[in-house]
């Protein structure tokens, strides 16, 4: 069973997004909320790639537009708050990192 | 008796909107302007990420506090320091939403910093 990861802490802060990447599995999704966001700018991202397919990789829009950071969509798709809503609602287990 | 006085430091190390710590040190470098008294700012690690241009707080129901960097100059702020390997490290183009920052290498930012008597970290 697939494991929805919530990311909300900036990974150049804390180490809360390695701890995240040191137990994810391939058919997991990903979320950048929050601080979280500036995760997409840092090297582990390519981690992340490299573990998960892009179609399970978001970052929550407006968070990331809110802190200027420009989304690429070969690195992330965009995910809106209503969208996560759902998301959540429809994943059997999450886990929130923060 | 003579009264020294004693130069105080702000250090920035938290982004802008997760928390309130850049509004605080923010309050506090304007309360130190008001009273004309010398301050200087420091943005290091996730800190540097307050100056960056183009952010947009009412996206996330945040009132828009960053444009108080603006009125730094009008309190007499303006040595405002930000570490180039924080940026670096970030991915960051030093594309400001204020003139008059200096962005210092981690060795001078050091030296700068060390001049102070008093630190505050936020």
């Amino acid at each position: 069973m697939s494991m929805l990861h919530l990311v909300r802490t900036s990974a150049f802060q804390t180490t809360d997004f390695e701890q995240c990447l040191n137990v994810i599995q391939a058919s997991d999704t990903i979320v950048l909320l929050d601080d979280g966001c500036y995760n997409v700018n840092h090297d582990l991202w390519q981690i992340a790639l490299s573990k998960i397919t892009l179609s399970a990789l978001y970052i929550i829009e407006a968070h990331a537009l809110a802190r200027a950071i420009t989304i690429d969509k070969q690195n992330i798709n965009t995910l809106s708050l209503d969208a996560l809503m759902t998301l959540i609602c429809e994943t059997e287990k999450s886990v929130t990192w923060q | 008796m003579s009264v020294t006085e004693k130069s105080v430091a702000i250090l920035n190390a938290s982004a802008p909107l997760s928390n309130a710590n850049a509004k605080d040190s923010l309050d506090v470098a304007l309360i130190f302007g008001s009273y004309e008294q010398t301050i200087s700012l420091y943005f290091q690690a996730d800190g540097v990420y307050q100056l960056i241009a183009e952010q947009q707080p009412e996206l996330i129901q945040q009132k828009d506090f960053l444009k108080t960097f603006a009125a730094l100059e009008f309190y007499d702020i303006e040595n405002i320091y930000v570490c180039h390997h924080s940026l670096n490290q970030r991915g960051l183009a030093e594309k400001f939403s204020i003139e008059n920052v200096q962005v210092l290498n981690q060795d001078d930012f050091a030296i700068s910093l060390y001049q102070h008597q008093t630190i505050l970290r936020f």
